[in-house]
């Protein structure tokens, strides 16, 4: 019988329960470290999106100049503002506040 | 909305602007606001006609952003605050088609100290709204005591003896600086004390009782009214300042405008700011 004919014959001993979980526990550990890599530049990536919005949605700085100007047609009280971007409210709101409230 | 609007008015600093008289006890204060975020304005005093509205503008550089109109009516012993769609006849001199404004007329009862705020404009891209707040304040006068006021009422213009052509102020302005605008004769510019951050002003200006004398580049003026300009009746000196090609920025075209202080600032800018 030569050593071809005794590997056909040859059958793998059974694995051991305590190999089946070294096994197992070093997968774990490797998929947590593959996981635990990402975590620092998804929370970065995150956290860019983040402050972009509140950049993009920031309150600017705006300056008005008011004035109170007579004309024979009456009296205009005028506000000039320094910025573009505001549109007008035909509808808004009317809101009574109390003296006692303000 | 009534709690955002009521934590803006915590928010955000007070900003002084003097009332309008609607009479001899009760002004009406406008105050713009930002909201989220905001700052800057300045001061007006300004008399406004009893039975008439009080045209509101915002505008940027680009032209007119809003306009309404409010009215204070006084029904019962109450005040009402109405603010409504910007008039039409008004509206087209604005020069701007069509003016956003008011689809509709609203009626508050308003007490002295109450405010009426009411939204105007807003920014999408920010969030931020400018609203006005509309309130009623007492003026009651505190006494006779001279207070350092120009008072200008239902003057006419006269230049070396002849009334200017659109010569004449059909209301009139409190404060310690005036300035009136006539078309074909420019601008001029008055105040009871030095204006430093405007140093075209000269201090050759009189004014006696009702008449408010002075001479610039050899023209003798006077700008006669109809009641005192001082509150003590009597006389004072005034600087002044006259520029006969000035035409004013500010929105509401006609041949005769005038205001007080904050028309100063707006038409001659601020150069205080700069030193």
């Amino acid at each position: 019988m030569d050593l071809r004919d005794l590997l056909v014959k040859w059958e793998a001993p059974e694995a051991s329960s305590a190999l089946d979980e070294r096994v197992y526990a070093a997968f774990k550990r490797s998929a947590r470290s593959r996981s635990n890599f990402w975590i620092p530049f998804a929370a970065a990536a995150a956290g860019g999106v983040v402050v972009a919005g509140l950049w993009m949605r920031r309150p600017v700085e705006i300056e008005m100049d008011s004035a109170v100007v007579s004309s024979p047609a009456g009296v205009t009280a005028e506000t000039e503002l320094n910025v573009t971007g505001f549109v007008p409210i035909t509808n808004g709101k009317i809101v009574v506040v109390r003296k006692a409230e303000n | 909305m009534k709690n955002t609007l009521c934590a803006l008015l915590v928010a955000i600093p007070m900003l002084a602007q003097e009332p309008f008289p609607i009479n001899d006890q009760v002004g009406l204060r406008i105050l713009p606001r930002i909201y989220p975020k905001g700052n800057g304005m300045t001061n007006a005093h300004l008399s406004m006609k009893k039975d008439g509205p009080v045209h509101r503008v915002l505008r940027d550089s680009s032209g007119i952003l809003f306009a309404y109109d409010i009215e204070v009516k006084l029904v019962e012993g109450q005040y009402h605050i109405v603010t409504e769609p910007v008039n039409p006849a008004y509206a087209r001199t604005l020069r701007t088609e069509p003016v956003p404004t008011l689809r509709s007329v609203s009626d508050s009862v308003a007490g002295i100290g109450d405010s009426v705020i009411i939204e105007l404009l807003s920014n999408t891209a920010t969030g931020q709204r400018i609203v006005d707040d509309i309130k009623l304040v007492d003026i009651t006068p505190a006494g006779t005591a001279p207070d350092g006021m120009l008072h200008i009422e239902y003057a006419d213009l006269y230049a070396n003896g002849s009334k200017l052509p659109h010569g004449s102020i059909t209301g009139g302005a409190t404060g310690p600086q005036f300035v009136m605008y006539l078309e074909g004769s420019g601008g001029f510019f008055f105040s009871l004390m030095q204006p430093k951050e405007y140093p075209q002003f000269q201090k050759v200006g009189v004014v006696e009782g009702s008449t408010l004398k002075f001479v610039w580049e050899n023209r003798s003026y006077e700008l006669r009214c109809t009641a005192p300009i001082l509150s003590t009746g009597g006389g004072a000196e005034v600087w002044l300042f006259h520029d006969p090609n000035f035409r004013p920025k500010t929105a509401g075209a006609g041949a005769v405008q005038w205001g007080a202080e904050s028309a100063m600032k707006m038409w001659l800018g601020k150069e205080e700011e700069e030193h």
